[in-house]
């Protein structure tokens, strides 16, 4: 499994690590059943505290992207590249609402035009 | 031809040499015979001449067809094989020789003569010696296994430095070999039971290998607990290679050192090879290991040109 982080995206490294997982779901590069690399591999050859991995993990779970099981690591969940796709475009549409002084009210007023 | 001389003709004159005291000695031998020895030195164990001439030919009969069987799939020299066959047919030949010579002409089997740390220790030394006979008779550290270079894969990644690569490998003999110790060695009473359950162990940690790379390093992990867990700087690693790892050229399955390469052989099939120019290679068995080589590549790939510039 090939995971593609982006330190140019400014953000803290466990989110950095999340949307990593989140793009290869969403690009098809990791598929449902796959499994991630284990917490405290990835911690040290990034030379990372293990929390910071867990904590990018645990966040990818409340979103559905993985299961965390013990013993059996983190797993990619079935149907989450669509659900994996959408949250990498919101969390770019964060990341540039931003970067453009648009606020987050502003942001949703849009969002729930474009919905509705 | 040497091949032959080191798999057929020694191991057979080795047989010969075990049954050779037996036949010489024969008449003079006490039936039942002193077979082991306690602590003291003292006659402690008995049997019939003929059952420890049959059990210690048999014993070397079937170690030389097994190792015979193993050496014959795999092409090139196998020292630490045939040092193995050499060195168990010394020992072998040594007790043998020890044991009828400790009961010749003794009328009953507690009248063998004793034998103490000096002749154990006479006995040990004729097995090592003749184990490394075997190792440089099969061309000892100067052999080498044939390697054809593998494909040195590249991928394409925007930024090497900020990728991540994890795999893994898996041997499936391994694990129900490790789980089935460990399950006998749990039902089974004492220090045996508690011996068996770490052999399983040992043998489940060789079950399962995983590789990370990254900009700052590989890391390998062994077992599903992870333990032990290193790390393997890519300043020395000048490139990597898929290979096609086959166990018996690597002598068996497990941690392996071979001359210039270290290797975890968890099953047979592709795995990476960092290729170094210090010190050995190392190779993993995991799956996925194109990937793996190519993100290698590209890391030091990116890392030279820095260098250059």
């Amino acid at each position: 499994m090939l995971l593609k982080l982006d330190p140019t995206s400014g953000l803290p490294l466990y989110n950095q690590i999340a949307a990593a997982v989140r793009r290869a779901v969403a690009d098809g590069d990791v598929v449902a059943g796959d499994r991630l690399p284990a917490a405290r591999d990835l911690a040290k050859s990034l030379d990372v505290n293990m929390h910071t991995v867990l904590r990018a993990y645990s966040d990818l779970r409340e979103e559905g992207v993985i299961e965390l099981r013990r013993g059996r690591g983190a797993i990619v969940r079935e149907g989450s590249s669509s659900l994996a796709h959408v949250h990498h475009l919101v969390v770019e549409l964060a990341a540039e609402a931003g970067r453009h002084g648009v606020s987050f009210d502003e942001v949703v007023e849009m969002l729930k035009k474009e919905c509705s | 031809m040497k091949r032959t001389v080191n798999l057929y003709v020694v191991p057979a004159v080795l047989l010969v040499l075990i049954v050779l005291p037996f036949l010489l000695l024969w008449s003079s031998l006490p039936d039942p015979m002193a077979i082991h020895w306690g602590v003291g030195g003292n006659p402690n164990g008995y049997a019939p001449p003929v059952l420890l001439l049959l059990g210690l030919a048999a014993a070397y009969g079937a170690i030389s067809l097994s190792v015979n069987r193993v050496v014959a799939a795999t092409p090139g020299e196998m020292p630490s094989f045939v040092a193995g066959l050499f060195g168990v047919g010394g020992l072998l030949v040594a007790v043998s020789w020890m044991s009828v010579l400790a009961n010749r002409d003794a009328g009953s089997w507690q009248g063998a003569d004793p034998v103490g740390w000096f002749e154990i220790l006479g006995v040990l030394a004729l097995a090592l010696v003749a184990g490394a006979i075997g190792w440089v008779s099969a061309g000892g550290s100067a052999a080498r296994t044939d390697r054809v270079p593998g494909e040195t894969p590249m991928i394409d990644v925007a930024d090497p430095a900020s990728a991540v690569w994890s795999g893994r490998g898996l041997g499936k003999v391994t694990t129900a070999i490790g789980v089935g110790v460990v399950l006998i060695g749990l039902f089974t009473w004492g220090a045996v039971g508690l011996g068996l359950v770490l052999i399983g162990i040992v043998a489940l940690m060789f079950a399962l290998v995983r590789v990370t790379v990254a900009q700052s390093g590989v890391v390998v992990s062994m077992g599903w607990w992870g333990f032990p867990r290193w790390k393997v700087s890519l300043d020395s690693v000048s490139s990597a290679e898929v290979e096609m790892v086959r166990p018996m050229a690597y002598g068996g399955w497990g941690y392996r050192a071979r001359p210039g390469v270290r290797a975890i052989v968890v099953r047979s099939g592709a795995g990476l090879r960092l290729v170094r120019s210090d010190g050995a290679d190392l190779v993993y068995t995991v799956d996925d290991a194109e990937t793996a080589a190519g993100l290698v590549n590209a890391i030091v790939g990116a890392r030279r040109e820095k260098g250059v510039e």
